[in-house]
């Protein structure tokens, strides 16, 4: 089932910029999509759209074919979650429990049901005991997990991820990976998200749209779009570190492999059976 | 930040701190309120007394006290300066300035040293308020007395987010310092002063923007209102200790009508 559309979307900021250009777009149900480009490709204008905080310029943007327009907001709002890149601009209430009913008051669910629904979401991204602390007091990791659960908590259909690994430290990405995942595998939530930490998409994307001057570049399958190194490298990217390192070393012809490993672990597989031949 | 540690400071445990936070509230603003009103010196400073009295025993710290109270009697010293010199008809005494003498009036020093205290005593108890409470629960608290929603929702935006600009305040400002920016003639410190003053503004323009569109993304529209948020009902034992409470400040209005 299609759960996001863009069929053929431009978007020209007011001062002229041309942000977004003819873009084809579709996320599937259970899907996790990354959207990968440099900065200024358009990502974060293109995320800015799913749930109506921007119009297209031409084109049309649908969610469950649902067109995103004014009296639709409401719906769309709470089916897309979005989580945006600095959790201060996310969380601005006074406590963490109050920022996590913000969403759950606004849908005009009972009190009873808010309470029960704060501590279940808290306990999901592992911050049981935090209610009453104040955003401020909180790590850099904490703010993002909180700002993810006040989006959780309005039990979305689809979370959009503007750069979620931006500002956090090795732990605090691995942790968030794997938070990530399990929302997806577990709550079967489709995971959408814009990012140019090459690294991190191999372990959180089946699908990636590669973005560059406001228009889609290619598309594919996690594996597919990597193998295209040049591809990768005209848009301002770059392989994952342990690709990079396998294509080296094929390249002077020290490792024997068709396949460019994306992650540790399949690269350790690969040169494992290299040495076992 | 002063008022980031106060936030923590206020869920340490004493007897005042245990107290419900609604309950705190009211007491404590109704005391402000009483204390400006008061026409007695003497009941002014023992309330003032109490007050001192309740930080000490809540074991808070004098220090951050101290500092709230300086520019409040900075300001109350020159209402006592400029009464006493123009306010009465009963000379006490006078003042020779060589070209200029100046009589002191008794009503004048007696007014002037009213307010004074009337100053103190409301700073310290205001004081006492957001050091025992949590600022969440005393908005909340304004919001169950119907004080109007978008001022309290406003106040809440700024404790919120008063910690953010000055943190980037302060980070502007250090790297002004490691270019060489201290120590420079006035008119560029105000220049830089002024600089980051404009920065903060514009980078507050930017992020509200932003905030807003976070708040769309959670189903935010112009007609939200936020309710109050508040878990369970309040004590009867903190009602009762309210009560009390409010029966003693009852009691100093009344002393202060009919005249002890």
């Amino acid at each position: 089932m299609e759960l996001i559309r863009l069929d053929k979307v431009s978007f020209t900021y007011p001062n002229g910029t041309a942000a977004l250009q003819e873009i084809d777009f579709c996320v599937y149900a259970g899907e996790r999509v990354a959207v990968l480009g440099a900065n200024g490709a358009g990502k974060s204008t293109l995320f800015q759209l799913f749930n109506g905080l921007l119009q297209p310029s031409t084109g049309r943007v649908l969610v469950k074919d649902l067109p995103v327009e004014k009296n639709n907001y409401k719906e769309i709002r709470r089916m897309v979650g979005m989580v945006f890149q600095d959790p201060d601009d996310q969380l601005f209430s006074a406590s963490v429990r109050q920022e996590i009913s913000y969403g759950l008051l606004n849908l005009g669910l009972p009190r009873e049901s808010i309470e029960q629904t704060v501590q279940q979401t808290l306990q999901l991204v592992g911050l049981e005991g935090y209610e009453d602390r104040s955003p401020y007091n909180l790590s850099g990791g904490e703010k993002k997990r909180v700002a993810l659960a006040s989006v959780l908590a309005m039990k979305p259909e689809v979370l959009v991820l503007d750069e979620p690994t931006a500002a956090l430290d090795p732990r605090g990405v691995a942790q968030l990976v794997d938070l990530l995942n399990e929302i997806n595998r577990r709550l079967h939530i489709t995971l959408v998200f814009a990012t140019h930490d090459v690294d991190v998409v191999p372990l959180l994307a089946d699908r990636v749209y590669v973005m560059n001057r406001g228009r889609i570049v290619y598309s594919g399958d996690t594996g597919e779009v990597f193998s295209r190194v040049g591809l990768i490298r005209e848009n301002n990217l770059r392989l994952p570190r342990v690709a990079h390192l396998v294509e080296l070393l094929r390249r002077d012809g020290k490792l024997e492999t068709n396949t460019l490993p994306l992650t540790i672990g399949r690269a350790r597989k690969t040169i494992l059976n290299v040495f076992a031949r | 930040m002063e008022l980031a540690a106060v936030n923590e400071t206020g869920r340490r445990e004493s007897f005042f701190l245990r107290l419900d936070g609604r309950v705190k509230t009211v007491v404590l603003l109704a005391s402000v309120f009483i204390a400006v009103i008061l026409r007695h010196w003497y009941l002014v400073a023992g309330l003032w007394l109490a007050t001192l009295l309740l930080f000490a025993a809540s074991g808070l710290p004098w220090s951050g006290l101290l500092r709230r109270l300086l520019i409040p009697f900075g300001v109350a010293w020159l209402v006592l300066v400029n009464l006493l010199f123009t306010q009465g008809h009963t000379v006490m005494g006078r003042v020779n300035l060589h070209f200029w003498v100046l009589p002191v009036y008794r009503e004048g020093m007696y007014m002037g040293f009213l307010i004074m205290l009337r100053i103190m005593a409301a700073v310290s108890l205001g004081t006492l308020l957001s050091f025992t409470t949590p600022m969440p629960e005393i908005l909340a608290t304004l919001r169950i007395l119907k004080l109007p929603g978008l001022i309290i929702d406003l106040a809440e935006m700024i404790y919120r987010y008063i910690l953010l600009v000055e943190e980037t305040a302060v980070t502007m400002r250090r790297a002004q310092l490691s270019r060489g920016g201290g120590g420079t003639p006035w008119y560029r410190q105000a220049r830089d002063v002024g600089t980051i003053a404009g920065n903060v503004l514009i980078k507050a323009l930017d992020r509200s923007v932003r905030i807003y569109k976070a708040m769309l993304s959670r189903g935010y529209d112009e007609n939200t209102v936020l309710p109050p948020f508040f878990a369970g009902k309040i004590p009867s034992r903190d009602l009762l200790r309210g009560a009390l409470m409010g029966l003693v400040l009852l009691a100093l209005l009344a002393g202060d009508f009919f005249r002890f």
